[in-house]
């Protein structure tokens, strides 16, 4: 008679199964290749793409730590040819580490080849590219800005949309770069005055309509009033300098790097040099004529705007449709 | 007896189970996450250090995601990643939604020994069928974490048969070893079914037993294949030979170690050991 013990060590490696070295299941490289001339992906794929992102997500903090040197970029609202501009500019990835402030959909006419060519290198290179989550990732939003929409026309109905959605809501929330530049999407919360409140928030949720999470992705800095006062766009509030300094003092931060605001420069510091917004969609919605950037930190920690205009192709391909009329049955 | 005094006079700090490299979660961290840390590190439980009362909770252990999985079969519901497994696993419980790691920890106490101890007192816990010991310093902080492994380690090292001649016989000679029941299995049992006894009786082995010495479990290549572009909960589905051998495969684990009548206690040790 012959016996074998079935023990826990076996458990164990039956579960690592289920982390699957990537490169087996997915051909990532065919999958950028493809995508980089402007392709979908079947809905298998993207299904499989958001699964192994969320696994790779779940072990990145809310508070994402960054090293020197790294090239910070904002929003790109789903300009996909002015994301392949950003590329050629700034340098290509791995060769260059890049830091994605959020709001990759919505607006432009290619939000889905967008999300998931960042997505695709993400996996490809997670070390090399960090991604935050802005207020444009959420299902709320997109419904009403174009992602849903632009999902339903592709793909015929709305499963990618809900993948997408679900790997939204694994996304860090902020990002330090070498211990001292703080980033983050919108600004700052009344409600988390120290980053180690934002540390220990549950971020694995939709984005909610209040509190430290939503603050984070909705807030906007004001030169022109101090404090912290209810913000316009609904969600979030205005900070002014003395918050800002307040915040730099205690977190030991000597920067703020954030997005959400366009810039017809594509950047703007405020503050005496100590906040900085970076805009990364040229000529956003295809009309305002905008300049945008990108913020390239070296080994030294210096910082240089590179800026840029929209990119040549970003001019010609617009599809037929107009993407902000689309709306879903129901309205939130 | 002489095997008791070497205990007695080894203190706990010499025996560096976890070899300096402790992994531990923090309790803000989500089930899944903590889960992750416990297969990456291909280690059966973690301690879990609780933010808010500053303290350890407890360990959280792999069984818990045994008893998701188990869950999970009886619902019938297909998972595909480990996040479905932990999503829909917690709703085993009333609250789902207060299934914290902390939660999960506290049905593995941490009971721990300071630095200092003699061993015996660690070898006694252990005795008792608690897997592992915590060794804190006198800060309370954890420095290592003794296990039955290191254990054994530590007697294959330092104990020779003169201290231990039972070593030296067969384990079919050692009236006391081997007396407790077995909860054994046929092979034809699918896996999910030694999944759910183990998750059941509580136990830390299951036996598969073969009347006519033909363990033999082979897994074609499309079924192989399958699983590793699909991995779920599926697999658990073919019997248990064949589930082994999907595993084996795909982990290029160490082959499953038997130990027979034959064997000695020393040679079986260094066996498991090598």
């Amino acid at each position: 008679m012959t016996v074998i013990i079935i023990t826990y060590r076996i458990v164990v490696d039956y579960f690592k199964s289920f982390i699957v070295d990537i490169k087996m299941s997915l051909n990532l490289d065919h999958c950028i290749e493809k995508l980089q001339k402007c392709e979908i992906l079947s809905e298998t794929t993207v299904k499989e793409i958001t699964d192994r992102m969320k696994e790779i997500l779940i072990n990145e903090a809310n508070v994402q730590s960054i090293r020197a040197p790294v090239t910070v970029v904002g929003d790109v609202h789903g300009q996909f040819y002015d994301v392949l501009e950003i590329f050629k500019i700034g340098g290509k990835c791995p060769d260059t580490n890049y830091l994605f402030l959020g709001d990759y959909v919505d607006r432009g006419y290619h939000s889905v080849e967008t999300i998931t060519l960042l997505s695709c290198l993400k996996l490809r290179y997670p070390s090399r590219v960090t991604l935050l989550r802005g207020n444009h990732e959420s299902r709320q939003i997109t419904q009403v800005y174009g992602f849903y929409g632009e999902c339903m026309r592709k793909y015929g109905n709305a499963n990618v949309w809900k993948y997408f959605t679900e790997m939204f809501d694994y996304l860090p929330v902020a990002a330090i770069i070498e211990d001292n530049i703080y980033c983050v999407h919108g600004g700052l919360s009344p409600s988390a005055p120290s980053i180690d409140q934002i540390r220990v928030l549950d971020r694995f949720q939709e984005v909610p309509h209040e509190g430290p999470l939503a603050d984070l992705m909705w807030s906007d800095p004001d030169p022109d009033r101090d404090g912290f006062v209810e913000s316009q766009r609904g969600a979030g509030y205005t900070f002014g300098q003395d918050t800002v300094a307040k915040f730099l003092q205690i977190n030991k931060m000597h920067h703020i790097l954030r997005a959400h605001q366009m810039c017809m420069d594509g950047y703007q510091v405020l503050f005496k040099r100590t906040l900085s917004t970076i805009w990364s969609a040229p000529n956003y919605s295809y009309r305002c004529g905008n300049m945008a950037s990108i913020l390239e930190i070296n080994e030294s920690s210096e910082h240089y705007f590179n800026t840029y205009s929209a990119a040549p192709e970003s001019l010609h391909n617009k599809p037929q449709q107009d993407t902000t009329k689309e709306l879903p049955d129901y309205f939130l | 007896m002489p095997i008791e005094r070497i205990f007695a006079s080894q203190k706990v700090d010499s025996l560096h189970g976890t070899k300096n490299k402790i992994v531990q979660v923090d309790s803000n961290a989500i089930p899944a996450q903590a889960f992750n840390v416990l297969i990456d590190n291909r280690i059966q439980s973690v301690p879990v250090y609780d933010l808010v009362a500053n303290k350890y909770s407890g360990f959280l252990d792999i069984r818990d995601l045994v008893s998701f999985t188990v869950f999970i079969n009886d619902n019938n519901v297909q998972a595909q990643t480990l996040l479905d497994i932990v999503n829909f696993g917690v709703k085993m419980f009333k609250h789902p939604t207060d299934v914290s790691i902390t939660y999960l920890s506290r049905r593995n106490p941490f009971n721990s020994v300071t630095l200092g101890s003699p061993l015996l007192k660690v070898v006694e816990i252990l005795s008792k069928g608690t897997h592992r010991v915590p060794i804190v310093d006198e800060n309370n902080k954890l420095v290592d974490i003794i296990s039955q492994s290191s254990i054994i380690s530590f007697i294959e090292k330092n104990i020779g048969v003169d201290i231990l001649p039972s070593l030296d016989k067969k384990i079919s000679e050692l009236k006391d070893l081997g007396v407790s029941p077995v909860t054994s299995v046929t092979t034809n049992v699918k896996a999910i079914d030694v999944f759910r006894l183990m998750d059941t009786h509580q136990r830390s082995g299951v036996a598969i037993v073969d009347e006519n010495n033909k363990l033999v479990g082979t897994i074609s290549s499309e079924d192989l294949k399958l699983f590793i572009n699909n991995p779920s909960t599926d697999v658990l589905q073919l019997t248990i030979m064949k589930f082994l051998s999907c595993i084996r495969q795909l982990n290029n684990s160490e082959s499953i170690h038997c130990a027979t009548g034959h064997d000695t206690r020393q040679g079986y040790q260094y066996y498991r050991y090598s």
